[in-house]
């Protein structure tokens, strides 16, 4: 619009000047108002100006109050549009909580079902249980109608029904075998479910399961006596019974494993440690006698000898020692034949002495101390061995069945507990020995020093009058036993 | 006490073993702490000087005692070096009395919670093999209950029992030393009182 305007303006302004130069060839399009008042120039001009202003300036009026309107619906809709916003956001976010507590539901349902299906299998398979145990015992349970609570109600009264029948005597007619192979017709006595007795004019007395429910007469002292009673209804003192489990299986008893059979379950390194553990035992055995040999009457003899040295009799202590037997006259020996020589030759040859005794106080001492350190680690041998040999079990045959793995796992398991049982003792054994033969070897040392205080004694007594021997012996022997 | 008696129960055979292997240790333990006991603040080299003087402290302990007994044979004869030697020597010996056993037993204690591990985990696989899996006793239940009882027990006799025995060693050491000053001390002044 404003450009037509411009456009006309600028039209007329050209055709104004055109016609001052010469007459235009072809008249311009122009309003014929215009061109009727193209002769008073200036005053048209400036009214056409005037004109064109109030012309322009409607326009402008007009198209401000036009984008007022424009704003003002604007704002309106803009207003109404975020109102709708809101409202549809709300709406989300009630939508979303909606939906969360219907997941929370859901899954509160699946636990539900889940806890119920777990329930149903388990009653399920008690029932099935329930059928076999009874199967075995004689019962055939008949399809069973109802809840849940009316078919184990069944179930336990029929238990109930069972339980009592075992408990029972019962007597029918039938056949048995003898012992020799014959059938014979005659009474059948069954004690409960667990024995059976056979009466007949061939044979009487106690019956075995035979397979197929066949029973089998067997010869056993008493037993027929035993069944003529029950026949009688008379209750004897003493029952004499074959027990099985039903018509067809004895009764197996769980064995209790000898040391023996859990020792083959082992294997050889079991046997080895076992071994070991023997060999440490005599060994030990042996270092104790050793031991009590070398300090038998040792004290006795020594009080003996300090006596004699005390009263300056020192040929007959000499005679004392050389009587006795044992590491104390050794080592006594040594201390008396060495007494005139000055101190550290006295003291070199009672090392010496006191050396030739340890050699053998110490025999087997450290041996000992290495069976029960090696027992474990053959211990751990074995249970390296047994976890292969499981592991190969499951490479060839997978992990379905428990028994098969069980015997790499016995392996592994008892050769360590055999190896503990012969470590544990053996430790403690040695350790004790040691401190045993310790002590003995630090009282042959205290009995050599004894002696010789006992002689200067009596030589610092000899020179010069004082002092108290006896006192000091005692004193000396004092310190010696302990404090 | 019937607590006591359950607990003892869970843990199958071993777990009388490792109850008197308990008892034993701290009684052991206790012994030493009564015999190892210095007995008197007083300093090593006052100690001797009173030795010389003959007036010897009270009381009970390693230190009194030793320095009753060296005061007379001090007093007897003070040029007799080899009593004093016998009598410190005897003492010394006593000081270490049963640390070798506490020591072993210490060492013994969680071998045996392993043996009763051992036995517990034997049973278990025992009841797999047998596949009686829910027994009233035993089963693998008992058997692993079994089996961390006694590790339990054993790692409870060893853990204190080992503390304790440094902490007595480290006073065994401590009273030796000490005897070994007072010796040495005495021994220099009596020499000197010979020369003088």
């Amino acid at each position: 619009m404003n450009i037509k305007i411009l456009l006309f303006a600028f039209l007329s302004a050209f055709t104004s000047l055109a016609a001052a130069a010469e007459p235009p060839p072809a008249p311009a399009p122009a309003p014929k108002a215009e061109t009727g008042q193209k002769m008073e120039e200036p005053e048209t001009l400036e009214q056409a100006y005037k004109r064109e202003f109030a012309f322009l300036d409607t326009q402008r009026r007009e198209l401000q109050r036009l984008l007022q309107t424009l704003q003002h619906d604007n704002q309106r809709q803009k207003a109404r549009l975020t109102n709708q916003i809101d409202r549809l956001q709300r709406q989300i976010l009630d939508l979303t909580l909606e939906a969360k507590r219907l997941e929370e539901a859901i899954l509160e349902a699946e636990k539900q079902q889940q806890s119920l299906q777990e329930n149903a299998s388990l009653l399920e398979m008690t029932l099935t249980q329930a059928k076999t145990s009874l199967k075995d015992a004689g019962l055939e349970v008949p399809a069973l109608e109802g809840s849940d609570s009316d078919k184990l109600g069944k179930l336990f009264s029929l238990a109930r029904g069972a339980l009592d029948e075992g408990s029972r005597l019962h007597r029918h007619d039938g056949h048995f075998f003898l012992a020799d192979g014959r059938a014979v017709q005659g009474t059948l006595i069954f004690l409960g479910n667990i024995a059976a007795y056979g009466l007949s004019d061939a044979g009487s007395g106690i019956l075995i399961p035979a397979g197929n429910g066949h029973l089998k007469l067997i010869d056993q002292p008493g037993g027929a006596e035993t069944a003529k009673a029950l026949a009688n209804g008379e209750s004897p003192s003493l029952l004499r019974l074959f027990l099985f489990e039903n018509l067809n299986k004895a009764v197996e008893l769980e064995q209790e494993k000898t040391w023996k059979q859990i020792l083959d379950d082992g294997g050889p390194i079991a046997w080895i440690i076992a071994a070991l553990g023997v060999i440490g035992l005599v060994l030990a055995l042996l270092r104790m006698a050793i031991l009590t040999q070398a300090g038998w009457g040792g004290k006795s003899c020594l009080g003996k000898v300090v006596d004699a040295v005390a009263q300056g009799n020192l040929s007959a202590a000499l005679a004392t020692v050389e009587k006795a037997s044992g590491a104390y006259p050794a080592v006594m020996r040594a201390s008396l034949t060495h007494l005139h020589l000055p101190e550290d030759e006295w003291e070199i040859a009672v090392s010496d002495a006191l050396l030739q005794q340890s050699v053998r106080l110490d025999r087997f001492g450290s041996l000992i101390l290495v069976a029960a350190a090696v027992a474990p680690l053959l211990g751990l041998l074995g249970t390296v061995t047994g976890m292969i040999a499981t592991f190969d079990v499951i490479t060839r045959f997978g992990t379905g069945d428990p028994k098969l793995l069980a015997t790499g796992i016995a392996v592994a398991l008892i050769t360590t507990q055999v190896g503990l049982i012969v470590a544990i003792p053996l430790l403690l054994l040695g350790n004790v020995l040691n401190g045993w033969a310790k002590s003995i070897k630090d009282n042959l040392e205290m009995a050599a020093l004894e002696l010789r205080e006992t002689y200067k004694e009596h030589d610092s007594q000899s020179d010069s009058s004082g002092g108290d021997t006896a006192q000091n012996a005692a004193a000396a022997r004092y310190a010696v036993s302990g404090a | 006490m019937t607590h006591l008696l359950a607990y003892l129960e869970a843990g199958g055979w071993v777990m009388p073993l490792l109850g008197s292997t308990l008892f034993l240790l701290w009684l052991i333990i206790g012994y030493r702490f009564m015999l190892l006991q210095r007995g008197t603040r007083t300093e090593i080299e006052q100690l001797c000087r009173q030795i010389l003087q003959g007036k010897t402290p009270r009381g009970h302990g390693i230190l009194p005692c030793t320095c009753r007994l060296a005061a007379e044979i001090v007093q007897r004869d003070p040029s007799r070096f080899s009593a004093l030697d016998t009598l410190f020597y005897a003492v010394r010996k006593r000081l270490a009395r049963f640390e070798t056993t506490a020591k072993a037993l210490v060492v013994i204690a969680p071998l045996l919670g392993l043996l009763g591990t051992v036995s517990g985990m034997i049973e278990t696989f025992d009841s797999l093999a047998e596949m009686a899996l829910f027994r009233q006793s035993g089963g693998i239940a008992g058997g692993i209950s079994k089996a961390l009882f006694t590790t339990q027990m054993g790692l409870a006799v060893a853990i204190p029992g080992y503390f304790l025995l440094a902490v007595l060693q480290r006073r065994r050491k401590n009273l030796e030393s000490d005897l070994l000053k007072l010796q040495d001390l005495l021994h220099e002044s009596l020499h000197e009182n010979s020369h003088a």
